[in-house]
């Protein structure tokens, strides 16, 4: 279990409208409650909201950190949105232990805004070579 | 095609190749600082499966209501920039539950050879009562 930090380094990503236009070009998904527009405000969250793949982003970028091309190779993701990210926003993306073993190496993610509202949680676990 | 259209078990295939361009610019609009996808020419593992669901919605009019719930992506390889890629994206769950359509998608990603590289799925959720 020493091998592995029982915490990674935290990631945080400002996200603006800017950033999520960005982000709509970068990835091709043009869904318009990501933009300021009025479809996003008559949505279901009743004003534009960040891609929960960009959000989603940051938890590989925190095992990517650690693992480098590992995570690229042999990562495994599951979460769950709890709340959507939205616009501005600050969010912090952590990681801690939450188990290790010959064949794998397990750690429990959150991501977080700047009112602590939880956005999404799950796992980011990354099989290891036998 | 809209998604009430799409039976249990139906199968869409998305041809996809990611540039290095591409990735330049998911690097820059995500705050990824970290050379290595370039450096490599490795298609970062968020883009990958971002890039599955952008096809997919070109393919399937997904309801403008319809909230990601939930995700899982698995690497079995690297994914390559500039290299041709087939996605089969099945619909796996299409379900009425608690006021709500509970739909999933689940991919596979492969190489022209069909060596399989990624695994993806998807999970929404569609509110009834605003469908």
């Amino acid at each position: 279990m020493d091998k592995y930090p029982d915490h990674l380094p935290i990631i945080t990503l400002s996200i603006s409208q800017a950033l999520v236009d960005k982000y709509s070009e970068a990835s091709g998904d043009h869904n318009p409650i990501h933009q300021d527009t009025k479809a996003a405000y008559e949505g279901p969250f009743g004003q534009p909201v960040a891609h929960g793949m960009l959000v989603l982003s940051t938890a590989s970028q925190i095992m990517t950190t650690t693992f480098d091309k590992q995570w690229a190779e042999k990562g495994n993701l599951k979460v769950r949105w709890k709340s959507p990210a939205l616009i501005p926003n600050n969010i912090h993306t952590s990681a801690r232990l939450k188990s290790a073993s010959q064949e794998q190496v397990t750690y429990e993610i959150e991501c977080k805004d700047d009112n602590d509202t939880l956005l999404f949680s799950g796992t980011a676990t990354l099989r290891l070579d036998p | 095609m809209n998604l009430a259209d799409l039976n249990v078990g139906t199968t869409l295939n998305i041809k996809l190749n990611f540039s290095v361009e591409k990735i330049s610019e998911y690097l820059v609009a995500t705050g990824d600082g970290s050379d290595m996808w370039i450096r490599e020419s490795i298609v970062p593992p968020p883009l990958v499966g971002a890039g599955i669901l952008a096809e997919l919605m070109k393919q399937v009019k997904l309801p403008a209501n319809l909230m990601h719930t939930g995700q899982e992506q698995t690497a079995y390889s690297t994914v390559p920039a500039n290299s041709d890629l087939l996605a089969s994206v099945t619909l796996t769950q299409y379900s009425q539950r608690r006021g709500a359509i509970i739909a999933t998608f689940e991919a596979n990603l492969v190489d022209v050879t069909q060596v399989l590289l990624f695994r993806a799925k998807f999970s929404g959720l569609v509110p009834l009562e605003l469908s």
